[in-house]
């Protein structure tokens, strides 16, 4: 175990080992150099590190390699300059822009808060008004866009616009099948154009040259009561 | 060197640039950029990387100068604080490319002794004197070949108390650690540096006989 005065010199030897690079540059005070001055007697490695620091100080190796200011790196770094404070101007004016939106809606915020209430509640009610008005305006187009037709149909919307085709109809008995219907109307080279109608009635299209042909096997099929030539008066039941 | 231009000046002018004055900067360029310059080449050891670094501390300068107080430190602190820092980040940039680091500007282990010898050749005489010549080789070419092996904080340090004279307290701000920090880091760069040389031949308690 060290004894106090050990400690103490151990403590001494410490404090001077750290004066020691300003001892060598002589930037102590006088005090602190007398204080070296006299540790430096009776300690070798303090004497040792006073040589390791002159040696140091004079001998700091100067780099081979020098680097002096020029009006070409100085130019560079004004071009460095313009950019930074081009960049920060930038967002300057954002930030004033975006001041100006914040602005223009705290001050709309504003008029509001010291609008009474009964104004506010007209002007309410005056744009649920507008948005009605323009609601009705605009679904009626909407409405007459929808498709109106609620059934099934075999024909195709061609067979519609054909303009050589005479239009048949036909009443069909209830239990015949749609299979039947679909055969009946190959046979006769016919198109249904539309139905059955709230009465039961089909109408079905064909061309105008086999309309007679075609009324005529669509009367002696079993399951059609009725065939006329659309233009007909029923003259008689099957 | 930028340690020693007169404090009044520089803070003068920093206030000047601090209001963005173009021309102060200019002034403060050519007053400081050396003294920059020639402590980041010992740091950097490439002239092109000097360049980018002390571009980045003159930006620097530039953009903070209304930072800068000077109730907490001499300016010269506060700037070789700004140096130190963008040396280390131009390094630690560099760096990131190894292979080019360790070929071009990589500092060969204490233990290679053939590397060692092909520095020494290489290196350019600083000082000449009878007394500094051990084993023909010239002090100030020796304390290079062990300077150059040091650890950058262990570089760093020296520079700063032997040829910028800056305080322990100066230094800790600079290098942005504790004072007992540097107060360590010293003695140890000290240390090696002359367990190094002792390598080499030179005893510095021998010398201490010779200059005496």
């Amino acid at each position: 175990m060290m004894t106090n005065s050990k400690l103490l010199t151990a403590s001494v030897h410490e404090n001077i080992i750290e004066l020691i690079p300003w001892y060598v540059k002589d930037k102590l005070t006088s005090a602190e150099k007398e204080l070296v001055n006299k540790h430096l007697q009776t300690c070798e490695n303090c004497r040792n590190e006073v040589v390791v620091c002159q040696k140091t100080m004079a001998s700091l190796p100067q780099s081979a390699l020098t680097w002096k200011p020029s009006p070409a790196h100085f130019a560079g770094i004004m071009a460095e300059v313009d950019k930074v404070e081009a960049a920060s101007s930038s967002l300057a004016s954002k930030s004033k822009q975006k001041k100006g939106k914040i602005n223009w809606l705290s001050s709309l915020g504003s008029i509001f808060s010291h609008t009474p209430s009964s104004i506010k509640w007209t002007l309410a009610l005056e744009s649920i008004a507008i948005a009605g008005l323009v609601l009705f305006l605009v679904l009626p187009i909407t409405i007459k866009t929808i498709p109106t037709n609620s059934f099934e149909t075999l024909s195709s919307d061609e067979s519609k616009s054909s303009q050589n085709t005479s239009s048949i109809i036909l009443v069909l008995a209830d239990d015949m099948t749609a299979k039947e219907l679909t055969d009946l109307l190959r046979e006769t080279k016919a198109q249904l154009q539309s139905g059955p109608s709230e009465t039961g009635v089909y109408t079905v299209t064909v061309e105008s040259a086999a309309s007679d042909n075609a009324l005529r096997q669509f009367k002696t099929h079993v399951k059609v009561r009725l065939a006329l030539l659309h233009a007909e008066t029923p003259v008689k039941d099957r | 060197l930028a340690s020693s231009v007169d404090e009044k000046i520089g803070i003068d002018l920093i206030k000047r640039i601090s209001a963005k004055d173009r021309k102060a900067f200019e002034e403060f360029y050519y007053l400081y950029a050396e003294g920059f310059g020639r402590f980041l080449m010992k740091m950097l050891k490439n002239p092109d990387w000097v360049d980018e670094a002390v571009n980045d501390v003159m930006l620097t300068v530039w953009q903070t100068a209304e930072r800068y107080n000077a109730d907490l430190g001499r300016l010269s602190t506060w700037l070789f604080g700004i140096a130190h820092n963008k040396g280390l980040k131009t390094l630690e940039r560099y760096a990131r490319n190894r292979d080019t680091v360790l070929s071009e500007f990589s500092v060969p282990d204490d233990d290679d002794e053939t590397a060692s010898e092909q520095i020494i050749d290489k290196a350019q005489p600083t000082h000449v004197g009878p007394e500094q010549t051990v084993m023909g080789w010239q002090l100030g070419e020796a304390m290079s070949w062990a300077f150059d092996r040091l650890s950058q904080d262990h570089q760093t340090v020296i520079e700063l108390c032997f040829s910028e004279g800056f305080s322990y307290e100066e230094m800790a701000t600079i290098m942005d650690c504790p004072v007992n920090t540097v107060k360590t880091r010293l003695f140890h760069a000290r240390k090696r540096l002359s367990d190094m040389l002792a390598r080499k031949g030179y005893h510095f308690a021998d010398l201490n006989g010779a200059s005496s």
